[in-house]
This record gives C-alpha cells, sequence and structure tokens, in this order.
C-alpha cells in the first residue's frame, strides 16, 4: 500500500528533533507530516498497517541501530521509499556509503527548512540531493589513486628512498641492514613495500621503474 | 425501522463500485491501454491511463489497475499534471477506502486539498472536500461531513460540474439521513436525482430514488416509500448491468411488503436478493439479505426462524469486520432471544449492543447535525473577525517565541560547553597524576580508561549536544519574523551562532573518537585524517598503504589511530615543515608506520629532552608489543618509524 506522494516520516532517537521537523512540515501545506518514530520496528509496523509514507528522514546514529543497515534494508523492501538521511556527520566515507546502501538524499540537521523544500522536490524527480556543505566535502574524495597505473606515482618515504638507493648500488639486504643501521627484517619491508607501491613484480621490476619515472632523480 | 443503517451502509460501500459499469459506453481499459502507449504526449497519455485506471477498478480487477496506477505515477513525477494526480489520487482513496483502509481515504483526501490549493486547481479542491466528506461519513463523523459538504458545494456550482454536484448533494442527504434529519435529507436527494436525470446517469437517479424510499420508511411513511422505490425498480429493470440497484429495491420491496403482510410477494423479492447476493459473493450484501429475512420472520411470528437469521447475519457482519452492521446485527439478536424466551442471552448480547452503540453514536450528535446546518449560514462572519484578532494576537507571540528561543538557546550552549570544559579539566588533571607513576599495568588501565572517557564524551556531545543543537537550529528557522526587518537580523544571528555551536561540537567529538574509524577501519579513517589536515591549509599530509585492506580490531586500530595522530600534532606544533607523510604497510603479521616531515628537525643532543608526547607515543607503542625508532637531521626532517607485531587479536 502507497501513501500519497507528499507524506513525510522521521525516524530519529531524539524527541526533540522530531518535534523540530514535525512543526517545520507543518508550516508547508504541500507535505503531510504523517508520523515520527524513534526505532526501526515502530516504523515497519507503521508502514505494514498505514502503507509505505512517500519520504523518510532517516537519522543514522540511532542508539543502537545503524541508519545505514537499516537504509540498506528498507530500499530492499519499500523500492518506492525515498529516504533521505538526516543527521549530523559529515565524513565522506559515510556519505558515500549512505548512498551506496539506497538512500536518495543527505541531509544535515544544521538545515535551513528551505533547504529540505529542495532537498524533497530533487529527490522526489528521482535525483540524489547532497546538502551543500557535502558538495566540498566530497570533491577533493575521489580515490586518491594508489594504484601504480594511470601515471601516477605514489609519495616514497624518505626511508624507502634510502633502500631504493642501495638496492641500485646492487647492494645486498644484509649490507644495506648494516648501513642504515636497521635489522634484516626492517629492509625486507621496506623493500616488499616499495614494490606493492610501484607494482613491481620483482626487484629487476623495481630498478626498470626506478630507471623510468626517475624515482631518485630529484 | 433499524434496518436503515444497515442499508445505507450498504448503499455507500457499493455505490460508485457498480455506478459506472453500468453505464460505460465508451472506450473499454484494454482500448484506453493500447491508446496509451502510442500517444506520444505525456499529458494526454496521462489522462488515458487514469480514465482506464478507473474502469479497471469499476469493473473489479484491480491488480491491473495497480500497475496501470505505478505507471500513472511516475508520469505524473515527471510532468507534474495536478489534475491527473487528484483523480488517481480520488481513484486510490476509493480503493483503499473500501478496500476496508478508511484512515487512507482521509490522507489521500487531505493531499487531494492541499495539491489543489497550491495549483489553484478548483476543480480538485472541490473533489478533496467531497472525499473528505465521504471519509468522514464512513466515521459516522457526521458534522465534519456535511461541513465539508457544503464547503465542496459552492466550488462544483462555480466550475459547473453537475455531476459531482449531484454526489455532492446525496451525500449531504446521507449525512444528515445518519443525523436522523429525514425531511432534510429527502429534499437533498431529490435535488441529487433531479441533476442525475438530467445528466441521463439513470443508475445514479435509481440509487437516490433508493435512498429517498428508505427516508421514507424510516419516517414509517410506508406508501411514499414503496412509490419510490417502485421508481427505483422500474429504473433497474430497464438496466440489465445495474446488480446493485436490482438487490437494493428487492431488498427494500421484501421488507415493505413483509410489514404490509403479503408474504408470498415478500418472499419472492428477498429470494431474488440472495441470489444476487450469492452470485456477487459480497459477505455484506448476504449479511443485509439475513437482516431482513430474520425481520420477516418476526413479522410473521416465526421467533426461532428469526433467531436463526440474526445469528448468522451477526456472524457475517463479524466476519466483514462492519462495525455498524454488527451493531445493528446484535440489537437485533437480544430481540429476537427474548422473544423466544432465553433472557440471559437477550440481556448480555443487550450489554454487548449497548458497549459497542455508545462508541458509536452520542445522544447529542443528531442534534448538533442539524443545529450545523443553521450555524454553518452565521458563522462565516464570526471566523473572519476571530481569524483578524487572531492574527494580531500571533504577530506578538511570534516576537517573544523569537526572543525566548534565542534566550534558551545561549543559556543551552554555555551550560554543556561548561560541564564538558569542567570534566576534561578534572580528566586532564587525573591524566598527569597518573603519568608519574610509570608502571605498564596502569598505563594500559590509562589509556582504556582514557579512550573509554573519550567515547563517552564524543557520545554524549554528539548524541546529547549535537540533538539538542541540531533541534534548536530548526525551531529557531521556523520562526516566522513577519518581515521584520530587527526580528530577521535577530533570527539570522542566533542562526549562525547554534550552527557555530553545532558545528564546534561536531568537530569536538570528531577529535575525540572519530565516527570513521569505528565504522570503516583505521585505513579509511586515515584518508579523511590526512585530507582534513591538508584541507586545513596547516600542512601537506600525504597518506600511503599497502596491504591495509582487511581492518585491524577496533582499540589496535584506535591505538595507532592515536599514535599517527599525536605524531602528525607534533610536527604542526614544532617542525615548521610544509610536507609531511604517513605510511601504512601491513605484511604477514607485521604493521609498521612511517611518518615523515620535511621539516627543521633536532640534533642528537636535542634528543634527550623529548616532550611529553613522545613518551607518551613510546608507551603506546609499547603497550602495542612494538619497536620505535626516530631519526632526524637538521634542515632536512625527522621521520619515525614504527613496528608493531600483530597478535592474532589485534588482527582480527
Amino acid at each position: 500500500m502507497q501513501q500519497p506522494d507528499n507524506t513525510i516520516v522521521v525516524l530519529d532517537d531524539h524527541l526533540l528533533i522530531r518535534e523540530a521537523i514535525e512543526k517545520i512540515i507543518a508550516e508547508n501545506t504541500s507535505y503531510i507530516f504523517s508520523g515520527a518514530f524513534h526505532t526501526s520496528s515502530e516504523l515497519k509496523n507503521y508502514i505494514e498497517r498505514d502503507g509505505v509514507p512517500a519520504f523518510l528522514l532517516l537519522d543514522i546514529n540511532l542508539g543502537n541501530e545503524d541508519g545505514i543497515l537499516l537504509c540498506k534494508q528498507l530500499r530492499k523492501q519499500y523500492p518506492g521509499l525515498k529516504i533521505v538521511m538526516l543527521t549530523g556527520l559529515t565524513q565522506a566515507t559515510i556519505v558515500k556509503n549512505a548512498i551506496k546502501n539506497g538512500a536518495n538524499g543527505f541531509m544535515l540537521k544544521n538545515m535551513q527548512k528551505e533547504e529540505l523544500w529542495e532537498c524533497l522536490s530533487v529527490v522526489s524527480r528521482g535525483e540524489t540531493w547532497l546538502h551543500k556543505d557535502l558538495q566540498q566535502i566530497l570533491l577533493g574524495s575521489g580515490n586518491s589513486g594508489q594504484s601504480a597505473d594511470n601515471g601516477y606515482t605514489p609519495k616514497l618515504s624518505r626511508r624507502e628512498k634510502e633502500v631504493l638507493e642501495l638496492i641500485m648500488k646492487e647492494m645486498t639486504t644484509q649490507e644495506i641492514a648494516n648501513t642504515l643501521f636497521i635489522s634484516v627484517n626492517t629492509v625486507e619491508t621496506h623493500r616488499s613495500g616499495l614494490m606493492s607501491k610501484l607494482g613491481a613484480k620483482n626487484i629487476a621490476g623495481l630498478v626498470k621503474i626506478t630507471i623510468e619515472k626517475g624515482l631518485l632523480d630529484g | 425501522m433499524q434496518l436503515i443503517k444497515v442499508f445505507f451502509l450498504l448503499s455507500l460501500f457499493k455505490i460508485f463500485f457498480f455506478s459506472v459499469t453500468a453505464q460505460s459506453n465508451e472506450l473499454k481499459p484494454d482500448e484506453l491501454l493500447k491508446k496509451a502507449t502510442i500517444e506520444k504526449a505525456d499529458t494526454s497519455k496521462l489522462k488515458l491511463l487514469v480514465e482506464a485506471a478507473n474502469q479497471l477498478y469499476d469493473l473489479g480487477q484491480t491488480e491491473k489497475m495497480l500497475t496501470v496506477i505505478e505507471q500513472s505515477r511516475q508520469l505524473i513525477a515527471t510532468t507534474q499534471f495536478v489534475p491527473a494526480q487528484i483523480e488517481l489520487y480520488r481513484l486510490l482513496a476509493d480503493y483503499y477506502g473500501f478496500g476496508g483502509k478508511p484512515e487512507m481515504r482521509h490522507l489521500y483526501a487531505d493531499s487531494m486539498i492541499s495539491l489543489s490549493r497550491k495549483a489553484k486547481f478548483n476543480l480538485g479542491e472541490g473533489k478533496g472536500l467531497a472525499t473528505k466528506a465521504l471519509a468522514y461519513v464512513v466515521d459516522f463523523k457526521m458534522e465534519k461531513a456535511t461541513e465539508n459538504y457544503k464547503a465542496a458545494i459552492p466550488i462544483f456550482e462555480k466550475e459547473n460540474d453537475y455531476k459531482w454536484l449531484a454526489k455532492c448533494y446525496k451525500g449531504l442527504g446521507n449525512s444528515l439521513m445518519q443525523g436522523r434529519d429525514n425531511v432534510g435529507a429527502t429534499q437533498q436527494y431529490k435535488l441529487a436525482a433531479k441533476m442525475f436525470k438530467n445528466l441521463g446517469l439513470k443508475n445514479d437517479e435509481g440509487l437516490v430514488y433508493g435512498n429517498i424510499s428508505r427516508a421514507f420508511a424510516t419516517s414509517s411513511m410506508l406508501d411514499s416509500a414503496i412509490y419510490y422505490n417502485d421508481k427505483a425498480s422500474l429504473i433497474a429493470s430497464q438496466l440489465p448491468g445495474a446488480v446493485q440497484l436490482q438487490f437494493i429495491t428487492n431488498m427494500s420491496a421484501a421488507e415493505y411488503l413483509s410489514k404490509k403482510g403479503q408474504y408470498a410477494l415478500a418472499t419472492e423479492a428477498i429470494r431474488k436478493a440472495q441470489k444476487i447476493a450469492e452470485s456477487k459473493q459480497d459477505i455484506s450484501m448476504l449479511g443485509a439479505v439475513y437482516h431482513i429475512s430474520g425481520a420477516m420472520a418476526v413479522d410473521q411470528k416465526d421467533f426461532k426462524r428469526a433467531l436463526e437469521y440474526s445469528l448468522l447475519s451477526r456472524e457475517i457482519h463479524k466476519k466483514s469486520g462492519n462495525y455498524s452492521g454488527q451493531v445493528e446485527s446484535l440489537k437485533e439478536l437480544s430481540k429476537a432471544y427474548s422473544r423466544v424466551g432465553d433472557y440471559k442471552n437477550a440481556y448480555e448480547t443487550r450489554v454487548e449492543y449497548m458497549g459497542l452503540n455508545d462508541s458509536l453514536f452520542s445522544a447529542n450528535s443528531a442534534k448538533e447535525i442539524n443545529e450545523l446546518n443553521v450555524k454553518f449560514q452565521t458563522s462565516e462572519k464570526e471566523k473572519q473577525i476571530a481569524e483578524q484578532n487572531l492574527l494580531i494576537a500571533n504577530n506578538n507571540i511570534r516576537l517573544r517565541n523569537l526572543l525566548f528561543s534565542l534566550m534558551a538557546a545561549g543559556l543551552l550552549i554555555s551550560l554543556l560547553l561548561a560541564l564538558y570544559f569542567q570534566r576534561r579539566k578534572t580528566f586532564q588533571q587525573s591524566l598527569i597524576t597518573l603519568k608519574k607513576e610509570q608502571d605498564l599495568s596502569l598505563l594500559k588501565a590509562l589509556m582504556t580508561g582514557e579512550e573509554k572517557e573519550r567515547s563517552r564524551l564524543a557520545r554524549e556531545l554528539h548524541d546529547g549536544l549535537g540533538g539538542i543543537l541540531a533541534a534548536a537550529q530548526m525551531q529557531i528557522s521556523n520562526v516566522e519574523t513577519s518581515g521584520e526587518q530587527a526580528a530577521l537580523l535577530k533570527k539570522q544571528k542566533a542562526t549562525e551562532l547554534v550552527s557555530q555551536a553545532a558545528s564546534e561540537s561536531r568537530r569536538i567529538a570528531h577529535n575525540l573518537l572519530p565516527e570513521t574509524l569505528l565504522r570503516y577501519g583505521l585505513d579509511e579513517a586515515l584518508k579523511e585524517y590526512s585530507k582534513s589536515i591538508t584541507d586545513s591549509k596547516l600542512i601537506q599530509l600525504d597518506y600511503e598503504s599497502v596491504g591495509m585492506q582487511l581492518n585491524l580490531d577496533q582499540s589496535a586500530g584506535l591505538s595507532i589511530y592515536r599514535i599517527i595522530q599525536e605524531l602528525v600534532n607534533n610536527i604542526i606544533k614544532h617542525s615548521g615543515a610544509t610536507e609531511a607523510l604517513v605510511q601504512l604497510q601491513r605484511e604477514e603479521g607485521k604493521l609498521s608506520i612511517t611518518v615523515e616531515d620535511n621539516g627543521k628537525g633536532f640534533s642528537p643532543q636535542q634528543n634527550g629532552k623529548t616532550g611529553i608526547g613522545l613518551s607518551n607515543i613510546r608507551s603506546r607503542v609499547s603497550y602495542l608489543n612494538g619497536s620505535f625508532d626516530i631519526r632526524s637531521e637538521e634542515q632536512k626532517g625527522t621521520s619515525v618509524y614504527i613496528e608493531i607485531q600483530l597478535t592474532k587479536n589485534a588482527a582480527a
């Protein structure tokens, strides 16, 4: 059973937040506030009884429950429900994870009411909405490119450079350890770290990449 | 006369279901759908779909109807075409409303009204009001129903929509009849009948005659009742599809004829009605048949048979969930028991009846509805005056509210922050005392304690203070300033302050215990940490990780995060570096951490006077069963290298 396209419910463990949202929605006659809940089981019972509302405003830290996990479940169970996360958390990883798990929008609790209306209308068109503060945070957090491909050169630590220099001078592991006053074990760790950072399969590959990329030139 | 309500409900619940079927002479739903698939323009397509859904509903093909509705919903989302949306909502209101979900009818009616008002679509508003009225009729809230019908009628008059106008008159008649105002009801019904007749909607006309007949029967005017029932009968005989009408006229005929002592004719009529009910497999119709049969048995003084029918009727009403029918059948049953001399059961049934009936009808409600008719006309002017007064009062209250919320928010913030810093201070003092003791077990306890305290503080900040601040901000944003410049400025300022307080408390909570670390592990947390440091423009901090796909257990992860945080803090505070690198590398049960900077470094002589930060890091590393190596060259920078043996536990 599906409720009209302008009904909103809230799931948040804070009474104050639930009340504030109810008041805000009551002022806008385009939307109907149809319920506030503080646990997921309350919400699910409501949906079974009274139908699926158009929008759900969903908190992430819900006492014992995790809003993102809940979002995933609800998305599967009620594909028509538009879920907007409403939280104080702004970390890029959390935002991305929420969207990945089916959230249609990500709203911050420091919102202005106008932002809520904008969010709801964007989300109802089937698009994804992010609070403006988040767009800046997400902008620089794309994959930082850990692979050796795409011409990206990972940053080497000073110690790794020292070890690499000595490898290029054809020193053995034992000799490198003696020269740098570190244990053989540590040298091996640095060497394997270098190889995986630079994407080399063996020492020959490591030497080849070092020369090609001019890693020790600077 | 108690049969009235049963009839009334019956006609109410099924009218829409049959009325259109009998007269649909236009395209069939399949043809409409076919036309819709080739139609290019979205709004025309939408109109066709909605019409098809309407007809599918009338034909009882609900599953197909729901798929068509889903299709329409998607089109509505893109076209925002309000008339189709209203029509669709009206259909859904009926579908759910008649399907045993009366509260959904309210919801959809509210939506129709608010949507139409926003789009200034008058006809939609009228339909919304009429739907709302019907929802109230079903709830037996006749005052409210009357109110809504009266609001809808002028709209339909203005828009010249006579079909809906007729529906409203009929609805108004229904609610007046419920309020026992049979004369008023008959008036409204006659208006409706005339309109349906002019529109050529024969089935609807017939059904209204049926209602008029019932109204006369309620007033014990049997001859008039029969006259109108015959009119309805005549129409029914001309419309082979009008099953509902045929059923109702037969039922009424049976009742009236039995009252007149013409039992043979009455029995013939009730048989016809029973046949229809059985062929439709409709239990509420069947319930009504049993009800009338019982009443007929009473007329013939065959009380045993009457009791049997009463029991049957109650059973069926219970099954169908028809509340009002249940009430009526209980009353009948009680009478039937007393007629056969079973006074114990009669009493018990009567008590049950009274319990149910009290909740349904208050003695006043009938009177109130009648008075409402008069009041409605006079109250408009009073309302306007009251509204104006309210507006003036509200303006004053709003300004006061704003000041109150400002003061409350300020007080709250300072109180909570003072509490937080007080706690932090005491905690740091105890930290210094404990540091003096170099006992590792104490250190261990300290660190777990510290983390616990940090996470407790973080939780309190985030869940407690954060929530309150967020709520405060929402409330302030909702304060109406009615456009006054001074109030507007104050509101802006308050919003800004609370917003700052909220982001500050978030920042502190995050420093105490990063949410990302808890949720997604060390690697993600460090990625984010290095980005936030770089974004802060203090230094350029790079993060490299090798083999960190598997997460460490939480307490090891947290310790390592703290070590790195502390090292980076030292770099920022003391080294004067512009760039730094954090690297984590994990292989075969070993985790190596490199933290380097390009700062001024320090000479070996200074090395002895390592600050409290560094010794803190050393303790943490030793607690994790690791080794710590620091090298520095002046003007070149410092590098710290840490190796930690991961126990099975920590590698989990």
